[in-house]
């Protein structure tokens, strides 16, 4: 088991080295000479040959790369065009929101989907699991700035239960953090939960078909015991790749919801920097989504695992 | 040998119909079997032909939907089991007094949890046992079929066995409670023939050592001439010969049981032909009318078209259902 994890972790390093050099040459690639930006009226020949030589950028790119690929690994982000503070800790101060807002989401959308595609796979083709089907289409194809706004619309304008664009840090107080956090959280998660919910409907209806649910009920198993522990823990496999691969989806769609209900993340504040051509900034959101992605991919993996013996003694 | 057994089980008027989107399907169509305490009866046929089914319907494991068992009784003990309520059948019985081994232990043992794990549940279940004792339990219950280092390995997953072994495995787990009575569908059909002999064997001891009674599916005669006391012949949902086992190889009478005897190689003597079945099992969405098996009979009669034969005694305790022994 250790080994796997050591074998899945030394993979990270060559993806990581591929993500910086991507986002790297993007930034090669924008038009424009920085120095030129720099010095506007200043401008000579001379100057600019001083500079150059003090930036590194005198130097070859691949020798260019190398030297920003090690103020990368030492800390050394750079300083934001339009806060005029290091780039590494406005990200900083950031993520945790960003964090919170995932991970909630997530929870959302395993909480529901995880019962509604059992409860559906045990009862195939009720009105339960038609209703429920119908549903999860409805939240598959609902867009997060649609049912951002909808929530919005019910349940802090109309019903006023709920806070729309204000934030409480968790450091605060925790109630009035979650409370802010609900709404963006299920906005979030909701889409996923549909799509999850259909999956593990799916995996349940084909996991009780196999020979060892009949065993299992042949040994005179409750049926509690039988879908939620010899069912389950089977379906929850291929449930598991695809969670993985849409954490990517909820990165990207943290970025809307932040912007909607206006969360201080690195989603919303990616977006600003976007907008600003704040390129510090947006390098370095470039490699911290990435590299989230690329993380909570490796989680998948141990959670598998965990799941299935048959890839532990790989 | 000894004819006088009582009865343990006995399937009475068994009709178990699929509704499939092209229709009800009738996989078992009033099946009748005896089977006697501490015996074992041989169900044979072609595959597809209902075994499977009526022996999950002993157990109430036909899925349902699509399937529905809508006619038929299963007294085991004075109990119709299709009849009590499941919470009963689920806490007395499955697993318990009967037990089942399927055909494919590469299948029928769940692969995501331990041996130990899954052979625990039953005395967990059945015993009240805790955790670490059910565990001891199952460990010994593995050394007793045979699998070597049993206490190292409860911990192990199936996918670290032989199919010998998951095959030992599930007899265990099906032993466990030493029931009364065992179904066992097909349990060597998936094995190599070197091992087919050894699980054989070792069936044949624990039925002897912990005097089940045994339901054993099989389309192999000669594990029928091994194993079984009594025989029951079954074609397109209908049993359609019962006698004991000496009689059925001695003395058939349906033309299917003498044409299933003449395709199999074990029983024609040297030198003669094999000689097959013309045709193959009818369609169950259409079955034919009369006698199921007509179409195929060399012996069909005007009569056999028209109207299905009843179950009838040939002899001592032969039943066949032929309009040529009417």
């Amino acid at each position: 088991m250790s080994r796997f994890v050591l074998k899945r972790a030394a993979f990270l390093i060559p993806t990581f080295l591929g993500i910086t050099l991507v986002v790297f040459m993007a930034m090669q690639m924008i038009p424009g000479d920085p120095i030129l930006a720099l010095l506007q009226d200043n401008y000579t020949e001379e100057l600019a040959q001083q500079l150059r030589v003090k930036l590194g950028l005198d130097r070859p790119v691949p020798v260019q790369y190398v030297m920003w690929l090690k103020r990368l690994v030492t800390g050394d982000w750079g300083t934001s065009i339009l806060s005029k503070r290091p780039v590494l800790e406005e990200i900083l101060h950031r993520l945790p929101v960003t964090l919170e807002l995932l991970v909630l989401a997530l929870t959302a959308a395993l909480v529901i989907a995880v019962p509604v595609g059992v409860i559906s796979a045990i009862r195939p083709n009720t009105f339960l699991d038609y209703s429920a089907m119908t549903l999860t289409i409805l939240g598959i194809s609902l867009p997060e700035f649609f049912l951002g706004a909808l929530l919005l619309l019910v349940f802090s304008l109309n019903l006023q239960w709920l806070p729309a664009t204000s934030f409480v840090p968790i450091s605060e107080n925790l109630w009035q953090n979650l409370r802010h956090m609900l709404l963006p959280a299920l906005t979030l998660g909701l889409p996923r939960a549909a799509l999850i919910a259909r999956l593990v409907r799916n995996s349940m209806l084909e996991v009780t078909r196999q020979d060892y649910i009949d065993a299992a009920r042949a040994k005179g198993l409750s049926e509690f015991l039988v879908i939620n522990k010899h069912a389950l823990k089977n379906a929850l496999i291929p449930t598991v790749t695809v969670v993985g691969l849409q954490i990517g989806y909820l990165i990207g769609g943290a970025i809307i919801v932040e912007s909607l209900f206006a969360l201080p993340g690195i989603g919303s504040f990616g977006i600003d920097a976007i907008l600003q051509r704040d390129y510090p900034m947006v390098q370095a959101f470039a490699i911290v989504a990435s590299s989230g992605f690329l993380l909570s991919n490796v989680l998948v993996d141990l959670v598998y695992t965990v799941l299935d013996p048959r890839i532990r003694l790989e | 040998m000894n004819t006088e057994a009582g009865a343990l089980l006995e399937i009475q008027d068994l009709e178990v119909v699929f509704h499939l989107e092209e229709g009800p399907l009738k996989a078992v169509d009033g099946a009748m079997l005896t089977v006697k305490t501490e015996r074992v009866l041989g169900l044979v046929g072609e595959s597809g032909c209902g075994k499977s089914v009526t022996a999950k319907s002993i157990l109430r494991l036909v899925p349902q939907p699509p399937g529905e068992i809508v006619a038929g009784k299963a007294i085991f003990q004075g109990q119709d089991l299709l009849k009590i309520p499941r919470d009963r059948l689920r806490k007395e019985y499955r697993g318990k007094q009967i037990s089942m081994i399927f055909q494919d232990p590469m299948t029928s043992l769940n692969p995501v949890f331990s041996v130990g794990d899954q052979l625990a549940e039953v005395f967990t279940t059945h015993r009240g046992m805790g955790k670490k004792e059910a565990l001891e339990a199952s460990a010994e219950i593995l050394e007793r079929v045979g699998i070597p280092s049993a206490h190292r390995r409860i911990r192990d997953y199936p996918h670290q066995f032989s199919g010998g072994m998951r095959q030992r495995v599930m007899i265990a787990m099906a032993l466990a409670c030493a029931p009364k009575f065992l179904i066992a569908d097909e349990p060597t059909t998936a094995l190599d023939v070197t091992i087919q002999a050894q699980i054989l064997e070792l069936m044949k001891e624990l039925q002897r050592e912990m005097r089940s009674a045994i339901l054993l599916i099989t389309h192999n005669l000669g594990v029928v001439a091994e194993m079984a006391h009594e025989v029951a012949v079954m074609y397109a949902g209908q049993i359609v010969e019962s006698c004991p086992v000496e009689e059925f190889f001695d003395n058939p009478r349906h033309p299917y049981s003498i044409g299933l005897l003449r395709s199999f190689p074990g029983m024609v003597p040297k030198g003669e032909r094999i000689l097959s079945i013309p045709g193959s099992i009818p369609d169950m969405l259409n079955p034919p009318p009369g006698c199921r098996f007509h179409p195929r009979c060399q012996e069909a009669m005007p009569r056999c078209r028209r109207e299905s034969p009843p179950d009838r005694m040939a002899g001592d305790n032969h039943h066949v259902r032929c309009w040529l022994h009417v």
